[in-house]
């Protein structure tokens, strides 16, 4: 009687927040509804899966990808021994091949961590120091973990001590900040496949997918967190550093909205 | 009639100067403004352009140019306090939002 007095309460209240699950299944019918004639999968793409003439210019670049040295380079990385003798192998089953296990939460730490601060763990752990967030070294590995992760469907887990982190990534992503006053949901649920000038905004579910990516704007490849700071400051809202909790969280939230897309990074945007 | 226009014309000279804020009254809005933006960012809710004019009343105040720093330690609050509005508003607004709300 208790518990239903209280649910009562909470529902009046409107403060019941629907579980990962309840959200992913609302987040993939949203779109499902929003393009009929696009399969929800196909938004891995982003913008591309929207405007064909812009899929066939991307594919064509695709052929010989500007993304291919980083790969490269962080093969060489993840494949050098590191302080102790052992390498990322010896953290990262798979060869690697983990970007669609990532972020998860670790309940020890009460955090969620992302592929960029495991490499980071593994590297501590060796007796390296761990790399700056916004450097090349750690880009390259992620890139190049993401292109042997290519086709694994994201299977990101939430357990219940991480749904406080969830959540809070999820507040984040619906809340209007900024002097123009816009959530990250205007942009990439309510306006997405509308133009923002010259550009389609993109389909928020699977946008996760292919980081880190090439951006033509940045003329090099670079971490999602660096593409979350510029939408933030595109509204006019102070910026948070790379892999502080809040853009953890977030990245969290939009991962397990993707949950079941193929990995396809590293990737080209515009 | 010449003297009443001498003396209007100084009435509002007198106006403006007595209604023009003092530097320790400048500093006490730009306190003011940076208070609000720190609770805003406290709540991932700060603007730039709130820092920017801070910076720029700040700037301006250094100089010596007592009326600039007065118009943007007053914009800088305002900006502030819009942020600070939008993170209490926010606090429940997102979740209409959410699909399947």
């Amino acid at each position: 009687m208790r518990w239903l007095c209280l649910t009562v309460l909470l529902l009046q209240g409107g403060i019941v927040l629907a579980g990962p699950a309840e959200d992913r299944e609302a987040f993939r019918a949203f779109f499902e509804k929003r393009f009929r004639n696009i399969p929800v999968d196909a938004h891995v793409d982003g913008a591309y899966a929207l405007d064909a003439a812009k899929r066939e210019q991307w594919l064509a670049m695709e052929d010989f990808p500007p993304y291919e040295f980083t790969v490269d380079d962080g093969r060489m990385l993840f494949e050098e021994p590191l302080a102790d003798g052992s390498t990322y192998g010896d953290c990262f089953e798979n060869d690697g091949a983990v970007k669609h296990l990532y972020p998860q939460y670790d309940t020890v730490r009460g955090e969620v961590i992302t592929l960029e601060m495991a490499i980071n763990d593994c590297r501590i752990e060796a007796g390296e120091a761990p790399y700056p967030y916004d450097g090349e070294e750690i880009i390259q590995l992620t890139a190049y973990m993401a292109f042997v992760s290519r086709d694994n469907l994201i299977d990101v887990k939430v357990p219940r001590e991480a749904e406080p982190a969830y959540n809070a990534g999820k507040q984040y992503y619906y809340s209007r900040r900024g002097q123009l006053n816009f959530a990250c949901s205007h942009c990439h649920l309510q306006m997405s496949g509308m133009k923002l000038r010259a550009e389609t905004l993109s389909a928020s579910i699977g946008q996760v997918s292919h980081w880190p990516t090439y951006r033509l704007k940045w003329q090099e490849t670079g971490p999602l967190h660096r593409r979350f700071a510029r939408c933030n400051q595109q509204v006019g809202a102070e910026s948070l550093p790379f892999q502080s909790e809040v853009y953890r969280n977030v990245e969290y939230f939009m991962t397990v909205m993707a949950n079941g897309m193929p990995i396809n990074g590293p990737a080209t945007r515009k | 009639m010449r003297r009443a226009i001498i003396f209007t014309v100084l009435y509002g000279w007198c106006l403006a100067a007595a209604a023009e804020m003092t530097t320790a009254e400048i500093n006490v809005q730009i306190a003011a403004a940076r208070a609000l933006y720190e609770e805003a960012k406290s709540g991932h809710h700060a603007w730039i352009a709130t820092r920017r004019l801070l910076e720029d009343a700040e700037a301006a105040l250094d100089e010596g140019d007592r009326a600039a720093a007065e118009i943007l330690a007053q914009r800088a609050y305002k900006t502030a306090a819009a942020s600070v509005a939008q993170m209490q508003r926010e606090k429940t607004a997102w979740q209409k939002r959410v699909p399947g709300n």
